[in-house]
């Protein structure tokens, strides 16, 4: 392993070794004890610091530092061991340090520990390590002080060695069986696809010609069966065109998006699976990343592209991402929005109109609720809090603002979407999960669901 | 606007902890700073003079005050400005001295002169230990997080379950107690106060002998004293210069390492070549 040796006076010192001789010669100079008591200290703390370090020079250690992972998920845990090897005969007091990046925390021990390493005589230490933010950590490098007053005179090793550590999001808490996952697919199959026109060529059903239709689709004995144009409907049972928009924007920033990152990425990893189409667009002002995973070699590094992806603080545009959609030929048959109801609300419902037109349909998966972080706009709490105290208006004012302002919001969106027959779903907190939400929403289109629905509907 | 992660605060806590005992260090330390100048502000007092009186209380206040808002964050750049204050003090009072303050330039052989001026030394000596100390081995906040929710507890220990037998068994060696630091500090200033003593005497053995030598008081008094201040100014020079060559002998000894290595190289290769020519002919 790389080893740097650091042994220099640093600023202290020198000052200490002034400061000893003002003292003495000062206080020998007027007859006074008590400049001269201190200044003889001064002196015999530096002094002690050269004889300790004549003693403790050649002092080498044998030493390795290792991980337990290179790879691991937010909120996981990591060993780091670090070994040391005292060849000499003395028993030597060291201070070990070991750095790392802000990505990690150390779990019930201190960076820092001061142990004495016994002769010829392996030392192990384990630090562990909680990941808590998601990027490349770094694990390293590895102090080791040699002697005492590191202060006034420095003397190190440093060990060089540093290990690169990739975060990825965190774990979802919820393990979902393959089989419901699998499930909530064929559902998704059977539910969306019949929806993709022109698309396809399996038969599904007959329909009264719309403006709009081919020609050649229209079923010229059905047509002449009922006296009206009559257009064939086909599906596409066998391929799903998914389309996921991340929003990036300032209003995401926070755990709230570490969590819609996640979701993300394990829908995309059920999508990888089988053989729908996928296509991933994080935007915020613009688009920001246009990511299609590919099978073969690449397949892997193009996933983990999505890792990269950070909230980049600025107001985001869904409408741009939608003309961007539609500008390049996007195929995609179902899209998925990962967003909040925050920020710029019309352009949200202008891209859905937009995504609409384009054939789509759009679920729209909001992270916006109560149970995550919230960041609101200072506007929608200013008439209201007017003679309150700070730490009032967070904990009453705050919340019902907020909640009110989001179900406002909330009907607004919903009303838009059900009219372009589009989907909701709502993340409740942490403990929620994507696989789960878009489950229930689907139980919604479930055959006996339906029968019950069509029932309310025509009782009312 | 806030930006809280409920789960992670549900599940950790950020604990941060001051090692033990620094608390008491910091309290030591401000505790003979006060010591200290209250020992010249009470002597002061005695000797009535209303200048000297004036100067320390102001600067006892400042310090105490300054202690006492920074609490137990003791700073080198603080103590230095400590020292500081301590030479400029001295010398205002130097000039302001009358025959009975300790400040006089002369003791006139009074001992309780001398006992004030040791007692004030050896405080303020020991607030410096006392930071030197601080600063050696409680320093550093440490910050780290603890399991809180019974989640989070069994994920721990459930992952130390898992590693055990492997590279990362968890381990936490043995830190070393506050009393053991005190007894490593003192063993260390061993060698070093052996050394200061034997310069002390040698000194000592030089003025005694010039006193006995001249026994006039006043040739005494003018041989001695410059004769400990050249000792002070050598034993300066040598501390500095030994600083500028402590590096250089580190360096010597890594070469003379590096150079046997090769030595030995080149040595054992020819060695090798023979060692081959004589096992082909066997």
């Amino acid at each position: 392993m790389e080893e740097e040796r650091h042994f220099e006076l640093t600023k202290n010192g020198k000052a200490f070794i002034l400061f000893g001789s003002l003292f003495v010669i000062l206080g020998l100079a007027i007859d006074n004890l008590l400049l001269i008591v201190p200044g003889v200290l001064f002196w015999l703390v530096i002094t002690s610091t050269f004889i300790s370090f004549l003693f403790s020079h050649t002092y080498s250690f044998n030493t390795k530092m290792s991980c337990s992972k290179d790879f691991m998920r937010s909120r996981g845990l990591l060993a780091v061991a670090v070994e040391l090897t005292n060849p000499s005969r003395r028993t030597i007091l060291t201070k070990i340090s070991l750095s790392f990046s802000f990505h990690f925390k150390s779990i019930d021990k201190a960076e820092t520990v001061l142990i004495k390493l016994s002769p010829k005589k392996k030392t192990k230490i384990v630090w562990l390590l909680l990941a808590t933010r998601r990027g490349n950590g770094e694990i390293g490098p590895i102090e080791i002080s040699v002697g005492s007053f590191q202060f006034l005179f420095k003397h190190k090793r440093i060990l060089k060695d540093t290990q690169k550590i990739k975060i990825l999001p965190q774990r979802p808490r919820i393990n979902i069986p393959w089989k419901t996952k699998k499930e909530l697919l064929l559902k998704m199959v059977h539910e969306f696809a019949q929806r993709v026109k022109g698309r396809g060529d399996e038969f599904f059903a007959l329909r009264d010609y719309l403006p709009g239709d081919q020609l050649k689709h229209i079923d010229w004995y059905a047509t002449a069966r009922h006296d009206k144009l009559i257009s064939r409907e086909f599906e596409d049972q066998r391929n799903l065109h998914f389309l996921i928009y991340l929003d990036l924007s300032s209003t995401m920033y926070g755990p709230k998006f570490e969590y819609a990152l996640s979701s993300v990425v394990e829908l995309c990893s059920l999508i990888k699976g089988t053989n729908h189409d996928l296509a991933v667009i994080a935007y915020s002002e613009n688009v920001q990343k246009y990511i299609i995973p590919q099978v073969g070699k690449h397949e892997l590094r193009l996933m983990l592209n999505l890792y990269d992806i950070d909230a980049t603080g600025v107001h985001s545009s869904f409408l741009n991402a939608v003309k961007f959609t539609k500008n390049n030929n996007v195929i995609h048959s179902i899209a998925i929005i990962f967003s909040d109801l925050e920020g710029d609300l019309i352009k949200k419902l202008q891209g859905i109109h937009l995504l609409q037109t384009m054939g789509s349909r759009v679920v729209f998966v909001n992270f916006a609720t109560m149970h995550f972080n919230i960041l609101s706009s200072h506007d929608w709490m200013l008439d209201r809090t007017e003679d309150m105290n700070y730490g009032e208006i967070l904990k009453y004012v705050f919340p019902s603002i907020v909640s009110e302002e989001y179900r406002k919001r909330e009907i607004e969106l919903r009303q838009i979407l059900y009219s372009i027959r589009g989907d909701y779903v709502d993340i409740f907190g942490y403990d929620d999960n994507i696989i789960l939400s878009l489950y229930r929403l689907m139980k919604k289109y479930s055959p006996t669901q339906r029968l019950v629905q069509e029932a309310v509907g025509r009782s009312s | 606007m806030r930006i809280k992660d409920k789960v992670f605060e549900e599940d950790w806590e950020l604990t941060s902890l001051t090692a033990l005992g620094s608390t008491f260090i910091a309290s030591v330390h401000h505790l003979f700073g006060a010591l200290a100048i209250s020992l010249i502000v009470i002597q002061s007092a005695f000797s009535l003079n209303i200048y000297i009186f004036t100067i320390w209380l102001v600067l006892g206040i400042v310090i105490l005050m300054t202690d006492l808002i920074k609490g137990t964050h003791i700073k080198m750049s603080s103590e230095v400005a400590f020292g500081l204050f301590f030479v400029f003090g001295t010398i205002l009072s130097l000039l302001l001295a009358n025959p009975n303050s300790m400040f006089f330039p002369a003791t006139l052989g009074r001992v309780d002169i001398i006992i004030y001026q040791s007692l004030a030394g050896l405080c303020i000596g020991l607030r410096f230990l006392s930071t030197f100390y601080y600063m050696e081995y409680f320093e550093q906040e440490h910050t780290f997080v603890r399991t809180k929710s019974q989640y989070t507890k069994e994920q721990v220990r459930q992952y130390k379950d898992n590693l055990i037998k492997t590279d990362f068994e968890y381990t936490s060696p043995e830190e070393i107690k506050s009393l053991q630091k005190w007894i490593v500090l003192l063993k260390r200033m061993l060698w070093p106060s052996l050394i200061l003593i034997i310069f002390a005497t040698l000194a000592a053995l030089y003025a005694l002998m010039i006193f006995y030598l001249i026994p006039e008081d006043s040739i005494a008094e003018y041989i001695i004293r410059p004769s400990l201040i050249l000792v002070a100014i050598i034993y300066s020079v040598v501390l500095i210069r030994t600083n500028a060559i402590l590096p250089k002998i580190v360096d010597v000894d890594t070469q003379d390492d590096q150079q046997q290595e090769e030595n030995s190289d080149t040595v054992a290769t020819e060695d090798d070549i023979e060692n081959i020519s004589i096992n082909n002919t066997t």
